[in-house]
């Protein structure tokens, strides 16, 4: 027989491969409903949260780590800016100079602001 | 999920959708490798009753091993036609356990060829294949029917028969002279002309 009679042989014997049966089918389908492992279960998350270490429970009340490290940060350069009272900081705080001795300061407007109110209005 | 959906997954995702209880995965996986395992065990055994338990018993280990299911390191298809393989061995060595001279009987028959015969008187040129295939040692048979039945490249085959590319194109080459040969007395019956 020659190859190419072998290779047509092949051919029609790929063609007419056995189906499998619907019973066949069935059964493997049976087996396969029967060897499926469950699905995993589904799990909530935990109602309390687990106790935390002082360090960490410290680091949450202030926000985190950064937050805290912000703060402190913030609070050395509140005290230096008060102890140094650099000129320039001086300068915006009281629009003057910074070396003049302050007498005193107005913290709140006086009354003068309301006078023009108590002028007629012409017109 | 609509079953077409799962059409251009790929085997190896099924089988893990499998192990985490899609039966619809399940189904897909069915549809597409029972086909191929039924095709291949029938083939190795001539018999199609004993094929179907094989196809089935072959699914039934695919399912068990899902959920250990190693990824990346076989494909399903290849681990699945190694599994047939394995189950064929078994059964063929049982045959031959039970009935020492049937596989004696075997080639003579291809070489005589009175089965082959009583095919062709039939005109059933598969049946004559099916008898010839059957007279291969085993190691050619699969090597023949993965390259020139199930169209698998001789890569896969090797690796599916854990062995080099070469010694597949050797199996291949010898079981096809070894099929010609077998059913070279026939080759008129058959139909195909002389010269």
């Amino acid at each position: 027989m020659r190859d190419t009679d072998l290779d047509d042989l092949f051919a029609k014997a790929r063609h007419a491969a056995p189906l499998p049966s619907v019973d066949l089918m069935a059964r493997i389908l049976r087996d396969a409903e029967a060897a499926m492992p469950p699905p995993a279960p589904i799990r909530s998350a935990p109602i309390r949260p687990a106790r935390l270490p002082r360090r960490s429970w410290v680091l949450v009340l202030f926000g985190g780590g950064g937050v805290l490290a912000g703060l402190a940060t913030a609070t050395v350069a509140g005290v230096w800016i008060g102890m140094q009272q650099p000129a320039p900081v001086a300068e915006a705080l009281w629009r003057g100079d910074a070396t003049a001795q302050l007498d005193s300061m107005d913290l709140a407007p006086g009354y003068e602001l309301f006078a023009s109110l108590d002028m007629p209005v012409e017109g | 999920m609509p079953f077409d959906a799962l059409s251009d997954v790929s085997d190896e995702a099924l089988v893990v959708l499998y192990a985490n209880g899609d039966p619809l995965a399940a189904r897909a996986l069915t549809l597409r490798l029972t086909p191929r395992v039924l095709a291949v065990a029938a083939r190795m055994l001539a018999d199609r009753a004993e094929a179907e338990d094989v196809a089935q018993e072959a699914m039934l280990r695919l399912w068990r091993i899902a959920p250990d299911w190693r990824q990346g390191e076989a494909k399903v298809s290849t681990w699945l036609y190694r599994v047939v393989f394995n189950l064929c061995a078994d059964r063929l060595r049982g045959r031959r356990r039970q009935s020492p001279t049937a596989l004696d009987d075997a080639p003579e028959v291809a070489d005589a060829a009175p089965g082959v015969e009583a095919a062709l008187i039939e005109g059933d040129r598969m049946r004559a294949l099916d008898a010839a295939l059957a007279a291969l040692p085993d190691r050619q048979r699969q090597a023949v029917v993965l390259r020139h039945l199930e169209g698998l490249s001789n890569p896969e085959i090797a690796e599916v028969m854990q062995v080099g590319v070469e010694a597949v194109e050797s199996l291949t080459a010898r079981g096809k002279r070894a099929l010609a040969a077998l059913l070279s007395g026939q080759r008129a019956e058959l139909g195909y002309e002389e010269g």
